[in-house]
């Protein structure tokens, strides 16, 4: 069993695992560029049955205690007024959402989160201003992330329903998962790491994270991730465990794929159904498609991640 | 040279092409279920380079012609001091700015959606049914890219053009596809080659080309899953005046079940087809799941 790292071990962590410079000194799309043509096309031929599984939650327009904004949807016309306007009856509406935080399906931009300052590649923070984002906004991820995806089911691992809200999980249980699962993490694969909280949730109602704790990934695992050459991180929590336990580095996780590694993180999705499609087909790899939204200057976007088997 | 269907013809068409009841009467998802789980394991044996290519205009947040309704965005949290930056969007999917899949309860037809239900179904509420979370598990299929002005020879349609059968029959022998069930159709009218030289304009006033209401007998005869465009589909506005709404969005989305892609951007795919030689490719698409919306902001991707 690995023993918790310090907080200056996981400091010193920060810079061994950079990936700044790796693509240049303009780069502001991180290990999206492990992401070649060949393994698009070679993530499609892992196409078999033809089965697709939606990895996201419905957007989340019910306040929770994870759910302090929720998504407002409003009706601009509805079925009962469309006659009223229009040779053609239509109705249409609007949704407002704030992207980030626990409850919605959503793939972090690089600008998201800063170290000292730098965001990823060593931008500074104020390339964010009111404006929005001038430096790695959620718009370097326009072309859509096609690549192999593959699931570590660490529940089914450990033969639990779900991760208790205090596990955190080590670089041996991802060896063990990879093991038991029969695949092996590699460049420019799409990583999702599930800990069954949206299972928890279902069960036993919403909680706030930033109050009664997620499991997630320790810090340990970041020599794992950066090792493997992962181009984006995706987990059911928020990857990282809550509360870190360490004084300045509140999300290390977070801190160090965004900021030193260039890795997008596809925060709170939904990988139940994921969980049974694996299991059932004894296959824990599959051709990933997300197609974030083109939003200029973003800091975020909403996402409908999908896996096909 | 085609003669415009009176509107006698376009409501006998309606009738013809009319797909309720097909897959049950409870149906929600129309002419999705064309798309099986071997249709998108055989558009998946497509992909032969990698070469992906976003089909998505930006979102627009800068109001103009075309775009009344800007996309706002707000940030909550920018840069220092703290280390996080958070921000807020909001927007109105429907009309000409935004590229968006349109939910089948977007439009009515006597009273009624896709499969004979109640426009009553939506209210402030949101919809009941036909809403655009039927999607939530994606559209994967096989797409492919009728490319008019290619087949006419010319930069791109002028406003208001209508595009007939023959065009669709020109272009699907160009691309030798032979369009067929379960396929995800694009037709370009080359609006946004067009935008890029001439500026933006008011398509509300002066009008974008689309597909004549004679189409709809070739789009239902050939059974496609969804129907997208980078104009809206129909000519605009209604060649039927105060007679007759936009027949193709009525047509296909309550008549038939169609979901349609509006305001896409063709131009990179018009461009990688060429240069493929290949008007085929692995087409995917993952709306949000807005339980209850009328509409999703989408970024289709094709995938050589």
């Amino acid at each position: 069993m690995a023993s918790k790292l310090t907080e200056q071990e996981v400091n010193n962590l920060l810079e061994k695992c950079s990936n700044w410079g790796r693509w240049g000194k303009d780069d502001q799309r991180g290990a999206l560029n492990y992401i070649t043509d060949e393994k698009r096309a070679a993530a499609a031929k892992l196409v078999r049955t033809g089965q697709a599984v939606s990895l996201a939650l419905p957007l989340a327009t019910v306040p929770a205690p994870d759910n302090p904004t929720p998504v407002m949807h409003l009706m601009q016309q509805t079925g009962f007024d469309a006659h009223e306007v229009e040779l053609l009856p239509y109705v249409g509406d609007y949704f407002a959402i704030a992207p980030h935080g626990l409850a919605n399906t959503h793939l972090d931009a690089l600008c998201h989160v800063f170290h000292r300052g730098k965001m990823y590649n060593g931008f500074d923070a104020t390339e964010v201003g009111s404006h929005g984002a001038k430096k790695c906004a959620i718009d370097v991820a326009r072309e859509g992330v096609i690549s192999r995806g593959v699931l570590l089911d660490i529940p089914k691992l450990k033969g639990v329903q779900w991760l208790e809200n205090d596990v955190k999980i080590t670089a041996d249980d991802l060896d063990a998962a990879e093991k038991d699962h029969r695949v092996t993490v590699g460049e420019g694969d799409v990583l999702f790491v599930r800990t069954g909280r949206a299972r928890r949730r279902k069960s036993k109602g919403a909680w706030d994270a930033f109050q009664a704790g997620l499991a997630g990934l320790a810090a340990d695992c970041l020599p794992w991730l950066h090792q493997r050459k992962i181009a984006v991180l995706g987990s059911d929590g928020v990857s990282d465990a809550v509360p870190s336990g360490y004084q300045q580095l509140a999300l290390p996780i977070h801190t160090c794929t965004l900021v030193y590694m260039g890795v997008h993180l596809i925060d709170n999705a939904d990988l139940d159904a994921l969980s049974e499609a694996c299991a059932r087909s004894g296959r824990y790899e599959f051709q990933f498609v997300m197609a974030p939204l083109v939003l200029t200057q973003g800091t975020a976007s909403p996402v409908n991640p999908l896996a096909l088997f | 040279m085609a003669t415009r269907l009176t509107v006698n013809e376009v409501k006998s068409l309606y009738e013809k092409i009319n797909n309720w009841g097909r897959w049950g009467k409870e149906d929600q998802r129309g002419a999705l279920n064309f798309i099986t789980p071997q249709k998108r394991a055989a558009a998946a044996r497509l992909v032969e380079t990698g070469q992906i290519v976003s089909l998505s205009l930006p979102l627009s947040t800068e109001s103009g012609p075309e775009n009344p309704q800007p996309v706002q965005h707000m940030m909550l949290h920018a840069g220092p001091p703290g280390y996080a930056s958070l921000d807020f969007f909001a927007i109105a999917p429907h009309g000409m700015a935004f590229t968006h899949l349109d939910a089948l309860c977007h439009v009515f037809w006597q009273g009624q959606m896709y499969n004979g239900f109640s426009e009553r179904e939506v209210g402030r509420f949101g919809a009941r049914r036909c809403a655009i979370d039927v999607t939530r598990d994606g559209i994967m299929s096989r797409g492919v890219l009728l490319d008019i002005p290619r087949v006419r020879n010319v930069e791109w349609l002028e406003p208001r053009e209508p595009i007939y059968p023959e065009d669709l029959d020109a272009a699907d022998k160009l691309g030798n596809l032979r369009v067929s069930e379960g396929d995800v159709l694009l037709i370009r009218t080359g609006r946004h080659k067009r935008r890029a030289a001439k500026g933006p304009w008011d398509p509300r006033r002066e009008g974008l080309p689309g597909l004549d209401a004679s189409c709809l007998e070739w789009l239902h005869e050939r059974r496609i899953a969804v129907l997208g465009c980078d104009a809206v589909s129909d000519i605009a506005p209604s060649p039927y005046g105060a007679e007759m709404g936009l027949p193709i969005h009525v047509g296909t989305l309550v008549i038939q079940g169609i979901h349609l892609i509006d305001n896409a951007d063709l131009e990179a795919l018009s461009n990688a087809c060429a240069k493929h030689g290949r008007y085929e490719f692995l087409f995917s698409m993952a709306p949000l799941i807005l339980e209850r919306g009328t509409a999703s902001p989408v970024n289709p991707l094709a995938l050589f």
